[in-house]
Parts: structure tokens; sequence; C-alpha cells
């Protein structure tokens, strides 16, 4: 039987682990498989005195060390963060932050083990990528371990995707990062694109946009727990609390979709102006209000339908119109909602709710005619025949 | 020969201790013949041959000559699982009974032997050692405090050589020229004609006590002289030509003069240098002469390796370390002795762990402190030598 590492042993080993990387991080010729050794020798025997290992391991998601070392390194890291995590779940959140919000572009060879016989290579990007692919991985550990540190922890790793990959938000003319106050409390909203990204059809498995996808998948399950109002009220308060991305508060609203005890907690912020006004949300939102309208409170109905028709500026009327269609017209609550459904109905009807944004397909038999009428060559002219 | 040999049943060639062999030339030969019986083609030949662990860990080419797995795995050594071979371990508790039963002294005094003695008894030819001094009168007593190897064959030496008639000088002499004779020869055995050489009577003396016999096998034809057991020879040259590791000068200068000895003399360096590591803490001789051999970078690896060796088998307390670790301190460069000897340590280390030892755990050595008190130093060559230690630990967590 092997034998166990004593406490003491456990200090001793500590130390050392530390001390080695601080020294392989500070060699001018460095090699990277003491660096290797180190981190993985720091993050085992974090225990040993958690401050001091996650303050040094912090080198690792400096910005400046990371873009030059994090295709070295944070797969490593990544691939530990289940032996910090119970110590320093900042850490871990600061991790995803850190890591999403630098992507590696290089396509420099990068060498995969020391055997000369079956020499392997990859490069700067794949081997970025590798940490990100662990990081997914952990989610639902983490999710387990603690849901407003797996919470904070997706959404960072969204926002820095969003802020790097899709600065210019879907919504024309709007800023980024928009802030409004529930109750009092500033809640951030980040327009996100993701009715392209993550709605529409091809989702980015290598990226951040993986995230969102396990996210779900995790908190369905979750919240069919007997604790699952709480988590779900977890996820929310914690959303509200970061910069999250509309991709995510989409999730939410799905889910209260599905499970109409839960809806009540997105109450307020299906009545908040941003939330309504977001095309990447404006699906996720119509779903939400159909099946879980009746279900909210008679306030919360009738705050959801003033902020709907509250709406106002250029192009507001297709959301308008939309969201107000999506509420079951036995469930209205106000007679200016009741109107204006009313007057909708007598023009033809809300528009549909249908995902903003889809990628279709389709086949048949493609002829020299077919790319001729492609090019603009009309087919039917007396010259063309 | 064997090619040839009529008959088609299986047949076994047996060579009792490869070890032996002390003569490059005569390793050759060995090796050549062992290779040409096993790549006979659909031979019907096995070759068995006994050799000690020390010989079968510094030759890596028995190692790739016999290489494969163990046929009986609840008989092999972990340090050697790509060897095929079959390890002889320890005495046990019953066997030893076994033996001792019909001799009381031995028996009482296994069962009453503190626990490094116990250990120290379950090689068999400690234990004989032993038996032959209760044997010469010496009295249990006198022989409970011995824990090492080296100091049980001091007692013998004692016994045997030294005595009490004022003829230890004689009988020394006797024995340094017999040694230097043989590693001339780099050979276990000498002439009978030696006696033209050293004292007609301490030679008497030292076959009447069964240090040295003739062989008498009709190979030799009688005429030539050896000593009863090969570690016998190892002690006496670690005594008589490395002066038991007490001048460190001279035994590196000795090395250094000898180089093709190195392997020849590899046990009896070992030997001198338990002996030294013996002589009580903080150990200053043992380090003065580990820190002397690391020095002598143009020394064989064999003989460098000796010294980390001996530590990583005998430290058990940080204190043992301090002089490693005041030296480390001292200057801090990989190229330095004692960063020379660390790198070696930690190689020796892995040599123990291959063999089943664990650098964690209540049992476990100093490794771990020691580790830590190199992370502590400001230099960063200690630390960076220390990095499989370290890897290894934390890999196991």
């Amino acid at each position: 039987m092997r034998a166990a590492i004593t406490s003491n042993q456990m200090t001793m080993a500590g130390n050392a682990a530390r001390r080695l990387l601080q020294t392989a991080w500070a060699d001018e010729r460095r090699v990277d498989i003491t660096v290797i050794t180190g981190i993985e020798a720091v993050a085992k025997t974090v225990s040993s005195d958690p401050v001091a290992s996650v303050t040094l391991l912090r080198t690792a998601i400096e910005p400046v060390h990371l873009r030059q070392y994090g295709y070295r390194e944070l797969f490593w890291l990544a691939h530990r963060l289940k032996e910090i995590a119970p110590h320093d779940l900042e850490f871990v959140v600061d991790f995803y932050q850190a890591a999403y919000a630098w992507h590696e572009t290089s396509a420099d060879t990068t060498q995969m083990g020391t055997s000369a016989l079956l020499s392997l290579s990859s490069n700067k990007r794949q081997d970025y990528q590798g940490a990100w692919h662990q990081l997914e991985e952990f989610v639902p550990s983490l999710m387990e371990l603690d849901i407003r540190a797996a919470t904070q922890a997706v959404a960072r790793a969204v926002e820095g995707y969003v802020r790097r990959a899709h600065p210019t938000p879907s919504d024309a003319n709007a800023e980024l990062q928009v802030i409004f106050s529930i109750n009092g409390t500033d809640t951030r909203l980040l327009r996100d694109s993701s009715l392209f990204w993550f709605r529409g059809g091809y989702v980015d498995r290598v990226d951040a946009p993986a995230h969102p996808h396990g996210f779900a998948q995790e908190l369905r399950k979750a919240v069919q727990e007997p604790d699952g109002e709480s988590t779900f009220a977890a996820v929310v308060n914690t959303f509200r609390a970061e910069t999250t991305a509309a991709g995510l508060w989409g999730i939410a609203f799905d889910i209260a979709a599905e499970h109409l005890h839960l809806a009540h907690l997105l109450a307020p912020l299906a009545s908040a102006e941003p939330i309504l006004r977001s095309l990447d949300l404006l699906h996720s939102l119509g779903t939400y209000l159909t099946a879980s309208f009746h279900a909210l409170s008679d306030a919360n109905r009738s705050a959801i339908e003033q902020a709907i028709l509250a709406l106002s500026g250029p192009g507001v009327e297709t959301t308008r119109s939309r969201l107000a269609g999506c509420i079951p017209s036995g469930t209205i609550e106000t007679t200016p909602m009741r109107e204006y459904r009313l007057t909708l109905d007598q023009s033809g009807g809300a528009p549909p709710n249908e995902p903003v944004f889809k990628i279709t397909s389709s086949y048949g038999s493609y002829d020299s005619d077919t790319h001729l009428a492609s090019q603009g060559v009309p087919l039917d002219a007396k010259e063309t025949v | 020969m064997l090619a040839n040999w009529p008959g088609s049943k299986p047949g076994i060639v047996i060579i009792d201790a490869l070890d032996a062999a002390r003569k490059l030339e005569t390793q050759a030969v060995l090796r050549e013949i062992v290779g040409e019986i096993l790549a006979l083609p659909n031979s019907r030949w096995t070759v068995v041959a006994s050799v000690r662990e020390y010989d079968i860990r510094q030759g890596t080419n028995w190692r790739s000559m016999f290489r494969g797995s163990p046929p009986i795995p609840a008989y092999a050594s972990r340090e050697f699982s790509a060897v095929r071979h079959v390890y002889v371990d320890a005495l046990t508790d019953s066997e030893i009974k076994q033996i001792a039963t019909p001799f009381g002294a031995l028996h009482a005094l296994f069962n009453g032997a503190p626990p490094k003695l116990r250990e120290l008894l379950r090689n068999i030819f400690n234990l004989h050692l032993l038996a032959e001094l209760l044997n010469d009168g010496t009295t249990s007593e006198a022989l409970a405090g011995i824990r090492s190897q080296p100091e049980l064959l001091d007692s013998y030496w004692q016994r045997r050589i030294v005595g009490n008639e004022g003829r230890r000088d004689h009988r020394e002499m006797a024995l340094e020229t017999i040694v230097k004779k043989m590693t001339a020869a780099q050979s276990l055995q000498v002439p009978r004609s030696i006696r033209n050489d050293v004292d007609p009577d301490a030679l008497r003396d030292l076959e009447q006590n069964d240090v040295l016999r003739s062989d008498d096998s009709e190979a030799s034809g009688g005429d030539v002289l050896l000593f009863s057991h090969h570690v016998l020879f190892d002690y006496a040259a670690a005594r008589l030509l490395f002066l038991r590791g007490r001048n460190a000068d001279a035994l590196v200068k000795l090395l250094k003069e000898q180089q093709p000895l190195t392997i020849m003399l590899g046990p009896s360096l070992t030997l001198a240098l338990i002996d030294v590591w013996n002589a009580g803490s903080p150990r200053t001789g043992f380090w003065k002469l580990g820190f002397a051999l690391s020095a002598a970078t143009d020394l064989p690896g064999v003989a460098q390796l000796a010294a980390p060796m001996v530590v990583a088998e005998v430290a058990n307390d940080i204190n043992d370390l301090e002089p490693l670790i005041a030296a480390l301190d001292a200057e801090d460069s990989p190229k330095t002795p004692a960063a020379r000897f660390l790198e070696k340590l930690v190689g020796a280390l892995f040599v123990r762990i291959n063999g089943g030892m664990s650098l964690v755990g209540p049992e476990a050595g100093p490794w771990l402190e020691l580790a830590s008190r190199l992370a502590d130093l400001p230099g960063k060559s200690p630390i960076r030598i220390c990095r499989p230690i370290i890897a290894r630990v934390t890999d196991s967590l």
C-alpha cells in the first residue's frame, strides 16, 4: 500500500514547490519542464499554504505573462484547478476571466513530448486552446462545488470572449455594455451578438461559446434537485452582479420557461428596458412570456406589460408588437396592453416569435443553367437562349 | 562446444557469482560466452547465473543480455523489472530459525537482537560471519551492538586478523600485499608463490583462521589462494587500501591512479564509505570524502556515485545532511562538489524509489525536509537539482 504524505511533509513539499516555481520563472534561460513541474507541484500542495501558493500562481494569469507563456503554462494550471478550487474560488474565477480574455493566435510549431522516436508537434494556438478545453471540462465539478463561483467563472469566460471576438453589438448603435437598475441595484448586460454565435446554428466548441451549452445542460439538471430553486436564484443573482452576456441571460429565460416555479425570479429582468430591447434575448424572452406569464404575480405582469408598451424609439415597434404577442391573451393584466393587443389583432396580428437569426439549408440539382442564373444571366432572353 | 553437445534434452549452464569476475577481460569473456549461448538458434540451453544486486545495478551489459520479464512475480525486484531474474530475498524469520535452532547462541542472539542487527542478519553472508564469531568465542553481548555490515566485518577483523597475540601487523601486511597483488592482476586469487613476498607465519594464520583458503579445484591445481568469501576481499581492500575512508585525499589519489579498478574496488569503496559514515555524527569524515570524490570529476561515474548511494541508503535524519546543506549554502553553482553530490544523490534516491522506497509517509527518510531546507537557501541551483524529487512527491498526491 502506498504511504500517505504526512501533514508536516505536505508543508515541506509545498515550500519546496513554491521555491522551485519562483526559481523557474525567474530564470533567464527558461526551462519549460521545470516551470511545468513547479506549477503542478504548487497546485497539488496548495493546502500547505493556500495564500502563498495562490499568490504565486497568479503570476501565470498576469496579462503580460499570459501572453508570453500562456500556451506553455495555462493547460497545466487549468488541469489542476480541481485541487485549487476548494482553497481559493476567487482565483478560479479570475483564471477563467484571464484565460478567455486573451487568445493565442500564433501557429508557430511547438513540440509535444520529448520523444525522438515519435516526435509529435502542435502549435501555440492549439496548445492554448487545450487549456480552454480543460476549463470547459471543469465547469460541472465547479458547479457542484460552488454554484456562485461556477456562474461567475462562466460569465467572465463569455465576457472575455465577447469583448475579444464581438466587440460590436448586434443591436445597432448600442454600447456593448449597458448598466441598468433593478430595485436600486446595478445590473449589467453585455450585448454579445449571441444571436449569431450561440443561437444562430454554428457554435465554436473550442472557444467560450462552448460554455453556455455546457452550463445550460448542467443547470437544467441542477434545477430539478430539491434545492433547485435556490440554485437558480443564486445563478440569477450572480448574473446580476456580473457583466453577463445576453446569451447567458437567454439560458436563464429558457430554463425559467421550462420550470414555472422559477419564473418569478426573472420577472424583474423581464421588465427592464435593456433586456426587452435586446435582439439577442428577444426569442428567449418571448418564449418565457408565453410559457410563464400566467405564473407571475399580478404586479409582475403589470410591470412587464407597462415596460413593453413604454418601449420607444426608432425601429422598436417590431420588438414591442412581438413581445406583446407572446403574452397569452387570457393572462393580460392591464387595460392598455389589452387595447394594444386588440389593435394588433385587428391589423393582422403580432409577428411570430421566431429566432431572430437562423441558418437554414436546402438542396436541389445544380446545372449550367442554374449556375448562369446565379450569375445574373437572363436565361429566357433571346440573345442568351 | 555447447552447440555440438550431443543430445536433445534441455540443458542448463550455471554460472555462480558473476560478480566474482573482477577482471575486465574475464568479464568480457563471460559476457561473450553467455551472449553466444543465448544467440544459439533454437538452443536447448538455458543460462542461469547468480550475481549481487550491486553488480547487476552497475553493469548494464548483464541487464540487457538478460532482458525480459521476471518469470516468478513473487520473487522479483521492482528495481529490475525489465530483467529476467529470480530475486533471492533476505532470509525470513522462519528461515533464520531453521538455520539457527541447532546453534543455541546464534538463536538466542537473533531473538534478542535489536531491529538493525536483525535486518543485517537476514543476509546469509552476515549470518554466516556472525555464527563464525560466536563459534570463535565472541560473546553475544559484544555482538549485540552491531548495526551495519562494516561493523560486523570489523568484529570479524578484530577476531581473526587483529587477535590478541600481537601479530596484527604481520597479518595486515600480508593481507595488504595479497590484496594489492589481486588488484594489480584484477583477480580475486593469487598464486601461492605469494608466500615469498609475505610473512609465512602470517599466511599460515590467515589460512588457519579461514580468512584465506586454497583453491583446491582441479582447474587451479590447488596452487592459488583466495579469500574465503569475496566480501572479505572487499572489506580487506576497504581497510588496507582505502584506510576505511579516513584519508579522503589518499583515497581519491588512489582511485585516480587506478581508474580501471573502479568496478573491482567499487564494493570496497562502499564499505569504506559506510565505515566512515558510522564513525559518528556530524559525519564530518564522510562528507569530506564524499565531496572529495565529487570534486574528482575525472573519476569514473561508479566512484562518484558511491557516496551518494550510501547517503541514500543510510541517512535517516536531516542532521546527517547538514554538511551538505551548509556546503550548498556557501556557494551557489551547479558545478561545486556539493551540487554535483546533490545531483547524484537525487539519482541514487530514484534507484531506491524504483526498489520500493517511498519519499512520503512516516517511514520516509529526510528527503522532503532536505528539499524544503534547500528551498530556503538563497541560491537557485539546489532547488533546481531537487526538481525530480518534488515532481515525484507531487505526482503521487
